[in-house]
């Protein structure tokens, strides 16, 4: 259990301090989160400039909006992973995924079928662990490129060699068992 | 693309979202929606925290070096020079308005672009002859969020209007209603859009952004040309909607 789940609301409390504007409270955010959040925009964008640019508008993002990131979220640490996950989405939709991907192997390791197995077997993740295990190969394979990879619905029909019809809806129908079941 | 009313559809479409397979113009549609639907928001929600541990699967990295130096620089220095914001600077009425009925009476407040302490355009908006601030307006994630900061309540059954006079106009153009409940509130981006588009020297304030900063994927006072490109040119074939 690392730092992060052991003290679950630390980074709360700093998203908290943030958004009264004190910035020493975002240098420790930076401390505490940016490797993770670094490696997000790595996986997505690939190349290191880019990811760099994303995490930098990302925290001044966390900057600008921390005061607005209300109780009714709660859970800080998911809203920075959604912050420089769209910040990276975006990045990579402006430069074209096509010239990013040199290395088609980068990043496959999502497909591997017990990856599921890698994710930490805290109390929270134990439900979504068990609930991808239920759902059909195909609909856990393109929600886990999806949300690993940042791959968009055609960038997964082109990734498996699917039709894109049918990546949507085993997105779709994988989305409706998932939230069915971590209900 | 429609944002569904039936609650399976809509939070279908949140996950769709938060795992990002939506196409740049779908993903634009639902981050516009999101200011004014309060179902969809916490269906948002819902998916960030519960696939959050999926983040878990990336290996955490080392970020380059000079990169909090980076950040650090952009949130402590003064913006160098403020550009002429005439689409701010115009941005000058506030009104009393029944939510919908654009011939309400008018109070006028006005608004005034504060000297940037970032790359963001912060707006703040007080009655006239008053110094107490009422409202701040920041370019947000999702839009241009405007937040009370004062007692800005409005009688029972009034709302405010955020009003703006594009450049060249003599009518002013309404950016939304900001909800009376709400102490914040997000406006959405497409009036601000167009009246960007119509304006010359308000896509010159736009484009005065410092060139470093990426283009605000979520219709914020920077994407005029972010949303110009998501009405023209979806950047792959389509296959339904």
């Amino acid at each position: 259990m690392d730092s992060r789940t052991a003290a679950p609301s630390s980074v709360d409390v700093l998203i908290e301090a943030v958004g009264r504007g004190s910035p020493v409270a975002l240098k420790r955010l930076y401390d505490v989160e940016s490797r993770r959040l670094y490696g997000i925009a790595l996986r997505i964008a690939r190349r290191p400039e880019i990811a760099a640019d994303v995490l930098q508008e990302a925290f001044l993002q966390i900057w600008q909006n921390a005061a607005t990131f209300s109780a009714e979220r709660g859970a800080g640490a998911a809203w920075l992973t959604g912050v420089v996950r769209f910040r990276a989405l975006d990045a990579v939709r402006k430069v074209g995924r096509e010239t990013l991907s040199d290395d088609p192997a980068l990043g496959d390791e999502a497909l591997e079928p017990d990856v599921v197995e890698k994710l930490d077997a805290v109390a929270q993740t134990a439900a979504l662990r068990r609930c991808l295990t239920l759902l059909e190969d195909e609909q856990r394979r393109c929600i886990l490129l999806a949300f690993v990879d940042g791959l968009s619905h055609s960038q997964i029909a082109e990734r498996i060699k699917a039709p894109l019809g049918s990546v949507k809806s085993w997105i779709r129908r994988g989305l409706h068992s998932l939230r069915r079941c971590l209900q | 693309m429609m944002i569904p009313d039936d609650r399976d559809e809509l939070h279908a479409l949140a996950g769709e979202f938060v795992l990002g397979v939506l196409e740049a113009n779908e993903a634009s549609e639902v981050a516009a929606a999101l200011a004014t639907n309060a179902e969809l928001r916490r269906a948002v929600a819902f998916w960030e925290v519960q696939l959050h541990p999926l983040s878990e699967l990336t290996s955490p990295a080392e970020p380059p070096p000079g990169t909090w130096q980076a950040i650090e620089a952009r949130i402590t220095k003064p913006a160098s020079k403020p550009v002429a914001p005439s689409f701010w600077n115009n941005l000058a009425l506030w009104r009393w308005s029944t939510a919908g009925f654009a011939a309400a009476a008018g109070l006028a407040l006005w608004i005034a672009l504060t000297p940037a302490p970032g790359p963001s355009f912060v707006a703040v908006l007080h009655p006239p002859q008053q110094d107490q601030v009422s409202w701040v307006a920041t370019a947000g994630r999702y839009g241009l969020l405007v937040r009370a900061v004062a007692g800005a309540t409005p009688p029972s059954d009034r709302a405010f209007e955020l009003w703006a006079i594009p450049p060249g106009a003599t009518r002013p153009r309404s950016l939304g209603v900001i909800p009376r409940t709400a102490s914040s509130s997000w406006l959405r981006c497409p009036p601000i859009c167009a009246m960007a588009r119509r304006s010359r020297s308000a896509s010159n304030l736009w484009a005065a952004r410092p060139r470093t900063s990426q283009p605000d994927r979520w219709c914020s006072l920077a994407p005029y040309r972010q949303c110009e490109a998501d009405r023209r040119v979806p950047s792959r074939p389509r296959s339904d909607d």
